[in-house]
């Protein structure tokens, strides 16, 4: 530390050091050396002090009020909001962990829903598959009859698909006695049969009617689109959540 | 006065007795921490009012650390909790006073009651049949002024400054609370005393007779005490 200022008096920094101790030896027996001589320096010198003595006996400031905790490890005092004690979370924590929660909720339902849709169109697929397999039984004009005496429409949902897979009303024509066997079609959830039943003659005269058994798959691809619709929902409000609650 | 603490008395412990108190604190006992800062939130307190200047401000600010010690109390490693309290208490009153800058507002409390810290000060002042009004007049008047040169000091000198004039600490510990080098203390209280004296010039008048700067043509009022043995 240079001891010195440019006008020959002592420094700031040196008066302070040498009031507080903390000069060196050499330091100490230049400064003692100069302030035996020097008025000016001499004097700031007892200027420093007597502002430092003023400051070590300031009046002990009373204290407002006890800052100790209460055993919860919350303030004692009142005033001030309940803080966020080691270990639990505060409300904004608690805000980001139920919006994440919701954001996960909502993508599952969004992938459970999704992957419903997609797999009614799989029944599509088959429902196709079966209805190829029965026009190699059925003729052609009579399922393509202008007089259908049943009528299947395609417009319920994916589900209904099982016997309209081709979007064709699928029909059958009384009397006819090409016709060996009826379909029964079975919906059964996401999985779908049809499966060729074995008329007794007499019924072989008849009517073919073609039979679908609806076990639960009627409304499935409404609820599917439903779910995933509500998990989207769930997502996006949990993500703008999320964002809300971080900026806190 | 209602409401007021009656247990400010700062106790005292030895080494051992310490260490057990920190170490029970530190495993998240709260009564183990409620006996440190019972011991040290005087300090604690004095410190953000002289940083601060504005009693329920310094109230507010020494809570948040406390709170803020409390949350953290298993990282501490250091080896003194008084220290790493205060450095809290610092940097605490530090982010009072920057977000003071962004958002100025004047506390309600001192426009209300503008003699609050004497209040306070009144209540620190124990029943004393010497007491003297009229240098307690003065001692008072000599404190304001002296706090309202600290409020025009940069804030890390004036940081350093309370700790090392207010509070008594050493260099090397001013250094741990500020995380600064003993250089760096040095220079900022160097010039914090330098500037809090053109302050205190410009109110002589004011000034009790002790602290008026003398002519320069008089000798020293008192000669230079050997200094402090080096540390």
């Amino acid at each position: 530390m240079k001891p010195f200022t440019n006008q020959d008096h002592l420094s700031d920094e040196t008066l302070s050091a040498w009031l507080d101790g903390y000069l060196s030896e050499a330091e100490g027996l230049i400064a003692d050396r100069h302030l035996g001589t020097c008025r000016s320096c001499a004097t700031r010198y007892a200027g420093l002090r007597a502002m430092r003595d003023a400051l070590r006996h300031l009046e002990p400031v009373a204290l407002p009020r006890d800052f100790r905790l209460t055993p919860a490890g919350r303030p004692k005092s009142a005033a001030l909001p309940p803080p966020t004690i080691r270990g639990g979370m505060g409300p904004w924590m608690v805000a980001r962990v139920a919006s994440a929660a919701v954001a996960f909720v909502g993508m599952l339902l969004l992938g459970l829903g999704l992957l419903g849709t997609v797999n009614n169109h799989d029944l599509f697929s088959m429902a196709a598959g079966a209805t190829t397999s029965r026009s190699a039984t059925l003729p052609d004009s009579t399922l393509s009859s202008a007089t259908p005496c049943v009528k299947y429409p395609c417009s319920a949902g994916a589900t209904q698909g099982t016997a309209t897979a081709d979007h064709r009303p699928m029909t059958a024509t009384p009397g006819a006695t090409k016709v060996p066997t009826a379909l029964t079609g079975v919906v059964n959830g996401p999985t779908a049969t049809l499966v060729p039943t074995p008329l007794p003659t007499a019924v072989a005269t008849q009517t073919p009617t073609p039979t679908v058994v609806a076990d639960r798959g009627q409304g499935n691809g409404n609820n599917s689109i439903g779910v995933a619709f509500l998990g989207l929902f769930m997502t996006i409000a949990g993500i703008i959540g999320l964002l809300f609650a971080r900026r806190r | 006065m209602p409401g007021q603490p009656t247990d400010h008395q700062e106790p005292s412990f030895s080494d051992d007795q310490l260490d057990q108190i920190v170490a029970r604190a530190c495993a998240g006992n709260v009564e183990a921490f409620n006996t440190l800062v019972g011991a040290y939130q005087r300090a604690a307190f004095g410190v953000a009012m002289r940083i601060l200047g504005d009693r329920e401000w310094a109230a507010d600010a020494t809570q948040e650390a406390v709170l803020s010690a409390y949350r953290h109390i298993a990282r501490f490693r250091g080896t003194s909790f008084r220290l790493w309290l205060l450095r809290i208490v610092t940097n605490q009153c530090l982010d009072e006073l920057r977000a003071r800058r962004r958002r100025p507002s004047v506390s309600l409390d001192a426009l209300l009651s503008p003699a609050a810290e004497e209040q306070g000060d009144a209540a620190a002042q124990p029943a004393d049949a010497t007491w003297d009004p009229v240098a307690r007049a003065e001692q008072r008047e000599l404190g304001e002024l002296l706090q309202r040169g600290l409020l025009t000091l940069a804030e890390d000198q004036r940081i350093s400054l309370v700790l090392c004039d207010v509070e008594g600490l050493s260099y090397d510990e001013i250094a741990e609370v500020t995380q600064t080098n003993l250089g760096t203390v040095k220079s900022r209280i160097a010039r914090a005393r330098g500037k809090l004296r053109e302050f205190l010039d410009r109110y002589q008048e004011l000034l009790p007779r002790p602290y008026r700067r003398a002519p320069i043509s008089d000798p020293p009022s008192a000669p230079h005490a050997p200094p402090r043995e080096s540390r």
